[in-house]
C-alpha cells in the first residue's frame, strides 16, 4: 500500500488515534513501521465504523473505519476506560471497543467528508474468524503499539457505484 | 429483547421471502423453532442512518445464515458453483443483507442511508452492536439451513 493511495494523511490518522488513547484512555500509543506477517494467534476484536453519505448521489462513496486489536489489549482499554481491571469479555468491553472505534471514525471523518453520516459500531471478537467490507477498498493501513501490543486501524473507501 | 417489533412480521417475513425468490429463486419458509446455528457460519449486517438529531440516530440490521447457504447464494449470482470461501460469496452475502434493508427502509424512514455492509465469517466469534436495542428476531427455513434476520435500533443516549 503506497502513501499516495492514503485517504488521510498519515501523522494525521496517527495524531488522531494517538491522541483519543492517550486522552481518553490515558494510555501511551506509538506509531509503528508495519504490521506483522501473519495475524497473531488468539482472539481478536474487530470495530468497524461506516460513514455514510447523507445526500441521493451516486457518485458520494462511503467510508469506513476498522480498528483490530488482541483481546488482551482490549481488556486493557476497557479497564482503562472504566477505571478498574477488566479480565473477561463483557457488554462493556463491547461497548468501549465500539466507542474508540466510533471516535477515530468521528475524527478522521472531518479530514475525509463532511457529509456524511455515521454508522452505529459493529464488534466482533472471536478465535476464528474474518471480516471483510465486500464494497470497500482498503485503502490506508496505520499500525500502533500499546504497552508491547500491536494494533491497527484501517481506512477504506467504497468502490465508486455506476450512476 | 423488547415486545413490540420495528416491522409487522408479515411485512418483513414477506420482504425476507421475495428477495431470495426473486433474486436467488430460492424459497424460504418461517421458521418455529430456534435451532442454534453451529460450524462455520456467515453474519452480514448493515446499518441505516438518520440526518443528525434524529431518532432514533441508526436502525441495525444483520442476517445470519450457515456457510453452506453462503455457498449456494454465492452459486446462484455466479456463472460457476463456488465451494470455498472467496471475495464472490462476500459479495453476495453483503448485496443479500443490502437487498433486506433496503426493502426494510421502505417500511421504516425515508431519509435514512444504508451503511456499506460488514461480512464476518468463521467458526468461533461473536458479533454485536453495542449501541443497538434488538427488536426483532425473525427465523426461516432455507432447505436444512436456518437464516436469522435481527432488526432493531440505535438506543437513546
Amino acid at each position: 500500500m503506497t502513501e499516495a493511495a492514503s485517504l488521510i494523511r498519515s501523522n494525521v490518522l496517527r495524531g488522531i488515534v494517538v491522541d483519543i488513547f492517550r486522552l481518553m484512555l490515558k494510555l501511551e500509543v506509538e506509531p509503528v513501521a508495519a504490521a506483522p506477517r501473519a495475524p497473531s494467534p488468539g482472539t481478536k476484536v474487530t470495530g468497524v465504523v461506516s460513514m455514510s453519505s447523507a445526500v441521493e448521489d451516486p457518485s458520494e462513496a462511503s467510508f469506513a473505519v476498522i480498528l483490530e486489536m488482541s483481546e488482551n489489549l482490549a481488556f486493557r482499554v476497557v479497564g482503562a476506560m472504566l477505571q478498574q481491571e477488566v479480565n473477561s469479555w463483557s457488554e462493556l468491553a463491547e461497548d468501549a471497543c465500539g466507542e474508540i472505534a466510533n471516535m477515530i471514525a468521528g475524527n478522521a471523518k472531518k479530514h475525509l467528508v463532511n457529509s456524511h453520516v455515521l454508522s452505529m459500531p459493529t464488534v466482533i471478537v472471536g478465535v476464528d474468524y474474518k471480516w471483510c467490507l465486500p464494497n470497500l477498498h482498503l485503502k490506508q493501513v496505520e499500525c500502533f503499539s500499546c504497552g508491547g501490543e500491536s494494533f491497527k486501524v484501517m481506512i477504506g473507501e467504497e468502490k465508486r457505484k455506476t450512476a | 429483547m423488547t415486545e413490540s417489533p420495528l416491522i409487522e412480521r408479515e411485512l418483513i417475513r414477506g420482504i425476507v421471502e421475495e428477495v431470495f425468490r426473486v433474486m436467488l429463486k430460492l424459497k424460504v419458509e418461517p421458521a418455529v423453532e430456534a435451532d442454534e446455528a453451529s460450524g462455520t457460519r456467515v453474519t452480514a449486517t448493515v446499518t441505516l442512518s438518520g440526518p443528525p438529531g434524529s431518532v432514533p440516530a441508526c436502525y441495525g440490521f444483520a442476517l445470519e445464515i450457515p456457510e453452506v447457504l453462503a455457498f449456494k447464494i454465492a452459486s446462484l449470482l455466479s456463472p460457476t458453483p463456488i465451494l470455498a470461501w472467496s471475495s464472490l460469496v462476500e459479495d453476495a452475502c453483503g448485496e443479500v443483507v443490502n437487498l433486506l434493508a433496503g426493502n426494510a427502509k421502505g417500511h421504516l424512514t425515508a431519509n435514512y442511508w444504508l451503511s456499506v455492509p460488514t461480512v464476518v465469517h468463521g467458526k468461533d466469534y461473536q458479533w454485536s452492536m453495542p449501541k443497538l436495542e434488538v427488536r426483532q428476531v425473525e427465523r426461516f427455513r432455507c432447505g436444512d439451513s436456518l437464516v436469522k434476520v435481527y432488526l432493531g435500533e440505535e438506543r437513546a443516549s
